[in-house]
């Protein structure tokens, strides 16, 4: 058994939060004033190990003290009690792009940014093309980065971090960034990490990302090691527990990292996989219908159609009930499934629905082949409607049988 | 073989003097990391003129600029009448001009070093390099304009015969790298207190207009004999003489023979010290100052990230 990459223990942070500047200073002397600062716990007594060449995915509400530990691991911030050792060249990406001066050119930053990571001018230039060539930048790498558009700054910050190629890579929510396809090719990567043995730590918001990237999910709360266990028991309890402490900003944990971010750029000049149309149907007659009751096969057709570059897709469908739960979520990889196809119309029959009266949004997904991707987004054009015409309240429809043992009270 | 990183709260060392007597760490921090310094220092140097029509051109046309101005001024308008030959005085232009170039290179690369790590804040909170790097980076381009200014001062002083190349000429490497080291000790320590004190920012300009009065730039030490006769003069003198840029530049002085035109008494009233004493001098004042200025860089290096 090798040494696990990463090993925290005891580890805590305690910012000092001081009113003014001045009581940093007067503090010190013998007649200054006693603890003129607040105490903010971002971590507390924190330990854990991960073993090499697992994918640990870390989660937790915002400002529960991930990246104040992923700060700590990277080496840019210092706990204030307990230690942690790394075993392994460490690469961390906390911010894409973060070395990068404006006014330089692509390529001068390319080369900052690769001395900053310890690379050598030698290294760097061995490692030139490659970097290039993932960033996709083309012409572009001459001109100044301020004539850049965002999405291009972090295709060029992904592209120098990856290069370096790390043991151990730290990332701080980065699937999020850049156009459609490039964080495609950033989830591939990333997977490619994952497959060759290195060790990777990194924070997200999807919960989705977590269960498919990650062996292993960290719960952090209120600066506590919540929950350390398989991916999908801690994603599963997490999201349990965010329902239950719902917030209007983030009612649907599954759905947070499309919440509150700008839609991805599409892509001009590349025909992207894309769902046409969407809706519910009746499954004998295939024609649109939303309402039904509980018990009656709902059915959901999926006009699909492949992009340029034809690849094998996955389709997930879910119902969510209009204040966020997700009640039911399926995709064709769960089941086994694939889409090979230029065009295809695909339906999703639901024996039997179990849903009971309530109306529900049911968003359909396109994924790449690996499940990891998400390509487009498209609810039903109707939301689905489940009217229960008997007295059966809540969520779902329950299988049921009643027995009723009378009890002899005579003899006592 | 695999790198270990390993890092305990308990057992960091935060006292200054642990990290003062690990001094020699700088240096072979910076060998390690030279392309990284390199692109610093190329990035700071070109990002000054970056966009300029004239571009790195600049570095040449400020000290001509300067030294004209200081020669029209102070060489012409208002040179010393108590100077032997009257009328104008090259001999005291030059004077200045060289002192200036050693006290301003000393004063721009600590005022620049000050901000360093503030005005590098998102680096220092996102990516783990050595910060204490940082500081340097204005120092060598401040450097680097001085040598480009004593260019200048060779040519134009050996154009008005003020300036002679001698043995002297020798010490002018170790003169440099003495500089190089004060201020970069000096821009160690106040970058860092610059992060628990942003007034410190406000206050080393008020004190460095102070220090350049102070300093013998507009005058010479045996204007303060003659000015202050009297009760206390000898402390006055003896005051002015603890300034770590006072031998700094009366060596540049030397080093490129100014005031070899004058009478020995005046020559001996301005530079009272021999110059392998004046670099003797410079040199324990950049020691000392790198000493401190690293150690209390290091011991508070902790720190810095969540203050930025």
């Amino acid at each position: 058994m090798p040494d696990p990459a990463i090993t925290v223990q005891n580890l805590s942070k305690t910012y000092r939060l001081y009113g003014n500047p001045w009581s940093r200073l007067t503090e010190k002397l013998p007649w200054g004033p006693d603890k003129p600062y607040r105490e903010v716990h971002a971590l507390r007594d924190v330990s854990f190990e991960v073993p090499q060449g697992t994918c640990v995915g870390l989660i937790g509400a915002n400002g529960a003290g991930k990246s104040t530990l992923l700060k700590i691991l990277t080496g840019t911030t210092y706990p204030t009690g307990g230690s942690f050792t790394l075993r392994g060249r460490v690469a961390s990406l906390l911010e894409l792009g973060a070395g990068f001066n404006q006014n330089f050119s692509g390529r001068e930053n390319i080369f900052m940014n690769a001395a900053l990571m310890g690379l050598s001018r030698k290294e760097a230039q061995a490692k030139y093309d490659e970097i290039l060539e993932f960033s996709e930048l083309g012409d572009f790498i001459k001109m100044p980065i301020r004539t850049y558009s965002s999405g291009m700054v972090c295709r060029l910050g992904f592209s120098v971090a990856v290069a370096t190629d790390p043991e151990v890579l730290i990332i701080d929510e980065i699937l999020a960034v850049g156009d459609m396809s490039f964080r495609r090719k950033c989830a591939e990567r990333i997977l490619e990490f994952k497959h060759s043995g290195k060790t990777m730590f990194f924070c997200s918001h999807s919960l989705y990302d977590v269960r498919q990237l990650c062996d292993r999910a960290m719960w952090i709360q209120n600066g506590e090691l919540k929950m350390y266990d398989d991916s999908v028991v801690v994603t599963n309890e997490y999201a349990t527990f965010s329902a239950k402490h719902v917030k209007e900003e983030d009612a649907s944990p599954w759905d947070a990292d499309q919440a509150g971010k700008p839609a991805p750029e599409p892509v001009q000049g590349e025909q992207l996989p894309e769902i046409v149309s969407s809706r519910l149907i009746d499954p004998e007659t295939r024609k649109p219908r939303n309402t039904f009751m509980p018990g009656d096969d709902v059915a959901v057709e999926v006009h699909v159609k492949n992009g340029a570059v034809r690849e094998k897709l996955h389709l997930a469908i879910g119902a969510l009930r209009t204040d966020g739960t997700l009640c039911v979520a399926v995709s064709t990889e769960f089941d086994d499934s694939v889409i090979d196809a230029e065009e295809a119309v695909v339906t999703l029959l639901l024996p039997n629905i179990r849903l009971l009266s309530g109306e529900f949004v049911i968003p359909v997904w396109l994924l790449d082949e690996k499940g990891i991707h998400r390509f487009h987004e498209r609810p039903t054009e109707d939301n689905l409607i489940i009217q229960n015409r008997n007295k059966e309240l809540g969520l779902f429809l329950a299988d049921r049988e009643w027995s009723i043992q009378v009890l002899d009270v005579s003899t006592r | 073989m695999t790198t270990i990183q390993h890092y305990s709260a308990e057992n960091a060392r935060t006292s200054l003097l642990h990290h003062a007597v690990r001094v020699g760490d700088y240096p072979a921090m910076l060998v390690r990391r030279h392309s990284l310094l390199w692109n610093f220092f190329r990035r700071d140097l070109l990002g000054r003129f970056k966009g300029s029509a004239l571009g790195i051109f600049w570095v040449l046309i400020q000290p001509v600029f300067m030294f004209c101005v200081y020669f029209a001024i102070f060489g012409i308008l208002f040179a010393p009448r108590d100077d032997p030959a009257g009328g104008p005085n090259p001999a005291f232009a030059m004077y200045l001009f060289a002192g200036i170039l050693s006290f301003g290179a000393i004063n721009e690369s600590t005022s620049t070093a000050l901000g360093s790590i503030l005005g590098s804040a998102n680096l220092v909170k996102k990516v783990k390099f050595p910060c204490e790097m940082l500081p340097l980076v204005p120092v060598l381009v401040s450097m680097v304009v001085y040598i480009v200014g004593c260019g200048v001062l060779l040519i134009a002083g050996l154009a008005f015969g003020e300036v002679r190349i001698g043995l002297d000429f020798l010490w002018w490497p170790v003169l440099i790298v003495v500089q190089l080291v004060f201020a970069t000790g000096v821009g160690l320590l106040l970058a860092g207190a610059n992060v628990f004190l942003r007034d410190i920012g406000h206050l080393y300009r008020i004190f460095a207009t102070a220090w350049f009065f102070l300093t013998p730039n507009f005058w010479r030490l045996d204007m303060v004999e003659s000015t202050f006769s009297g009760v206390g003069a000898g402390w006055v003198a003896n005051a002015l003489l603890f300034n770590p840029a006072l031998p700094m530049v009366l060596a540049q002085r030397q080093v490129f023979g100014i005031g070899h035109t004058w009478s020995d008494e005046l020559y001996a009233g301005a530079f009272p010290f021999s110059l392998p004493v004046n670099i003797a001098l410079s040199f324990a004042w950049a020691a000392f100052a790198l000493v401190l200025g690293y150690g209390f860089f290091k011991s508070r290096r902790h720190k810095f990230a969540d203050l930025v």
